[in-house]
């Protein structure tokens, strides 16, 4: 076999593969379309954040869908599911699992684990900033690490593992910050907005009439995880890379990088982690638009889900009710793109 | 020329895709390049022509022959440093994506063909930019508004310097200063008309110590010239003090500025501002059109005045109250200004005396001594433009003997020393002596005060040529004496 016709098979196999990615991207967002009206922008962020193995922090009014979605998706993925409805009483041990001490089969007394809901492939953590700190920061090693320790045991989690939070944003009574160290490791945070009036006709139609059938499963785990290898390797330029460093160093104030919105309303900038999000996202972006490069579109289109809930404002900020979403434009406007 | 190129790069699946996109690269370098340089051109040309210009201005002032090679050195400059400026594959591929839209594409599958070992979708992904930089479809130039500003300017400039090379064919300025031969001021004396020039009052009594022997070995150069520009200046008041004297109301502005009055002109220009809204139409049509033609004959002489001029005429004929009261305020002040700036009339009657002296000496010497007329040194002269009529102003004197009466005549000053001819060395000699044309004696005034001239303002509002035509047509009015008045104990003496 000559070298023409190699490069020209491994050209065909990137190919196909790509076209792969872009046919289960389509199909996935279809399935969930047919029970979701609307969302897209939200349904786009979550598919983007499943295949870069990301998490997803849902922001919305109660009765906008969040839960709805997840569960749609985990059903349209086939991925195992579970949902934990966070509380103020809710304990780590509730989320994680415990060691019980149990009656062995030989009379004696042995200590068994076992498993808490968080061991499941998609895990709804529903209203999570209802939780305590401490309950919170028990999805920290899970998010991170794919695993959890109990004792001195740990213990894998199954893969794929995504972790998909919904927080009210208006209910402040009972209610707990989320830490910043477990913001930071959610891939994306998506705002769900109020439906329009066209889509909630369709909301109310769709809900009131017949039911309609579950949607059908269009990937599982396993083509889940080898689309996120996929998309890993969809190559991106040394300068468009760049670009997205240069937009975190810009949203540290203290940096000379930095720019005059940051200065203005950042107390602290965003992570390493919002640089890494934002590329592996624009990857993906970029294979869904159709090109097998990453552009500073992509960039800029990904940009704010991955930036808004890893700036800390100042108080000032805050004060005069400035958004992140509103320091994230800026950000955009005043980083150039060719440095 | 591409697959040699190709061969820089390593060896790997992306040999094929990467001659392919050098090839396309390299159309984008030439454009690119091209660009770049013509870009640079343009700026240079700018350059040039500035410094063309520049080169032409500073030749032609200085009168010597121009030097052009200097304009060429920045146009060079522009144009190494563009070519050395030549985009790299990188560089064009960052650019076209940029300008085709090519969302990145190039300037990744340049980064992926020069990166080993490669990735799984580097040759997918360098196949499609190549195949998306071939199908764009896109101008040889990129000829955006800030290119065009640009070579709007470049032309502009170039015609400019263009333009400047004609400044070689034209005479190049002359120095303000003269050589010793006093030429300067001899070409330029002639010029001066003095049998035009109006005497500010009191100027015929003054004594001109100009009338000193002058030695013609060299002359004042500067002299004719500012003589030249008093005159002009007091030409321009003059044309006001006649507009304004047009209409009745403003006679007071007039009188004023011929006496010399300028403060006074201006309080009476004032008022007459205040009092606009009393003029008839008729009346401001008529100062309006006078003020008109006296800014047009003034524009040379003194321009800020004839603008105020002009402005109050515009003002009288069509513009509210506010503005005539305005814009003759405005005129006041002006006169004001001009009025000061002028100078003297001793002054101005001392460089004419001076002037004429030079000319004299320079151009008319024999002349002079031919006709006998004892013309220089004299100083009983009724005026200086009299003087310079020679002898043919003593033909306008009328019956000796009788004193008082304005005229032209030739007599000796007493006062003067050294070779002056003395009293008595006029004896025999055709002397013509102020006369009483309006027949009998002459009157001596009752205050004593003939020998103060230019308090009529009647006389000050005349001008030398009326004079002159006034004295030899005999309608010069008995209280207009003409003789300075430390002379006319010479005259006078004659009588008795």
């Amino acid at each position: 076999m000559t070298q023409t016709s190699v490069s020209a098979d491994g050209r065909a196999a990137a190919a196909q593969d790509i076209e792969r990615l872009r046919r289960t991207v389509e199909a996935l967002e279809r399935e969930v379309a047919r029970v979701i009206v609307g969302q897209e922008l939200v349904i786009r962020g979550v598919t983007i954040a499943l295949i870069a193995g990301g998490h997803v922090l849902l922001e919305g009014l109660p009765g906008l869908g969040k839960t709805l979605l997840v569960r749609t998706i985990a059903r349209a993925l086939h991925l195992q599911y579970s949902r934990i409805q966070f509380t103020p009483d809710l304990m780590p041990a509730d989320i994680l699992g415990t060691n019980l001490l149990l009656e062995t089969s030989h009379g004696g007394r042995a200590f068994q684990f076992q498993p808490g809901p968080i061991f499941a492939n998609l895990v709804l953590a529903d209203e999570i900033n209802r939780a305590t700190p401490k309950t919170q920061s028990a999805l920290l090693e899970a998010m991170q690490e794919q695993a959890v320790t109990i004792g001195t045991v740990g213990h894998p989690l199954p893969l794929p593992f995504f972790v998909l939070a919904t927080q009210n944003p208006i209910e402040l009574e009972g209610t707990y910050p989320l830490p910043e160290a477990e913001l930071d490791r959610f891939f994306f945070k998506l705002n769900v907005g109020f439906p329009t009036r066209a889509e909630l006709t369709a909301i109310v139609d769709r809900t009131t009439g017949p039911r309609s059938d579950p949607p059908a499963a269009v990937a599982d785990g396993a083509n889940v995880m080898e689309l996120q290898e996929l998309a890993r390797e969809i190559p991106i330029a040394t300068h468009v890379a760049d670009y997205a460093v240069r937009l975190v160093l810009a949203s540290h104030p203290e940096l000379p990088e930095a720019a005059e919105t940051a200065r203005r309303n950042v107390r602290f900038g965003a992570s390493p982690r919002a640089a890494q999000t934002m590329i592996l996202a624009s990857k993906i972006h970029a294979v869904l638009a159709g090109r097998v490069n990453v552009a500073f579109d992509d960039v800029r289109r990904v940009a704010l889900p991955a930036l808004r809930h890893r700036l800390i404002l100042s108080y000032e900020a805050e004060a005069k009710g400035t958004t992140p979403d509103r320091v994230v434009a800026e950000l955009l406007s005043a980083v150039p793109e060719q440095g | 020329m591409h697959v040699e190129i190709a061969q820089h790069l390593p060896a790997s699946a992306l040999h094929e895709e990467a001659v392919e996109l050098l090839r396309v690269l390299s159309r984008f370098r030439w454009r690119l390049g091209f660009e770049r340089t013509l870009r640079f051109g343009l700026r240079g040309a700018i350059a040039s022509g500035l410094t063309l210009i520049g080169v032409s201005v500073i030749s032609w002032a200085v009168g010597v022959q121009n030097a052009w090679w200097p304009a060429a050195l920045p146009l060079l400059a522009a144009l190494a440093l563009g070519l050395a400026r030549w985009p790299s594959h990188a560089q064009a591929a960052l650019a076209a994506d940029r300008r085709l839209a090519l969302e990145e594409r190039l300037g990744t599958a340049v980064e992926l063909a020069r990166r080993r070992p490669g990735g799984r979708f580097d040759a997918l992904q360098v196949r499609d930019a190549v195949a998306r930089a071939r199908s764009t479809p896109g101008g040889w130039l990129t000829l955006d508004r800030h290119f065009r500003r640009e070579a709007w300017l470049a032309a502009g400039v170039v015609v400019l310097a263009a333009a400047s090379l004609l400044l070689a064919r034209l005479p190049a300025p002359q120095p303000s200063f003269v050589d010793e031969t006093g030429e300067a001021a001899a070409d330029a004396a002639p010029s001066v008309d003095l049998t035009q020039r109006e005497l500010p009052p009191g100027a015929e009594d003054i004594p001109l110590a100009s009338a000193q022997p002058v030695p013609q070995a060299k002359a004042d150069a500067g002299l004719a010239a500012r003589v030249q520009q008093e005159q002009s200046e007091r030409t321009a008041l003059d044309n006001l003090s006649q507009a304004l004297g047009s209409v009745s109301a403003g006679q007071p502005a007039a009188n004023a500025i011929q006496q010399g009055d300028f403060g006074s002109a201006r309080s009476e220009l004032q008022n007459l501002g205040d009092e606009a809204d009393q003029l008839s139409d008729a009346a401001k049509q008529q100062l309006g059109k006078a003020l008109q033609d006296a800014a047009a004959a003034s524009a040379q002489a003194d321009r800020q005045l004839a603008d105020k001029e002009r402005q109050a005429a515009q003002s009288l004929s069509r513009a509210t109250y506010g503005e005539q009261r305005q814009a003759l305020r405005g005129l006041g002040d002006q006169v004001q200004r001009s009025g000061s700036r002028s100078v003297s009339a001793d002054q101005l009657a001392r460089d004419i005396g001076q002037l004429q002296q030079q000319s004299a000496a320079q151009g008319a010497g024999a002349r002079s001594q031919a006709s006998g007329a004892g013309q220089q040194g004299t100083t009983g002269t009724g005026s200086q433009a009299a003087q310079q009529q020679g002898p043919a102003g003593g033909q306008g004197s009328g019956a000796a003997g009788q004193q008082g009466g304005p005229g032209v005549g030739t007599g000796t000053d007493p006062n003067m020393l050294g070779d002056q001819p003395s009293r008595l060395d006029t004896a025999g000699q055709s002397v013509q002596v102020p006369t009483k044309l309006n027949g009998g004696p002459g009157v001596r005034p009752p205050d004593g005060t003939e020998d103060q001239v230019g308090a009529d303002p009647a006389v000050g509002g005349r001008n030398v040529s009326e004079l002159v035509q006034a004295q030899q047509t005999g309608q010069v009015a008995p209280e207009q004496n003409l003789v300075p008045g430390e002379q006319r104990y010479v005259v006078r003496g004659y009588f008795r």
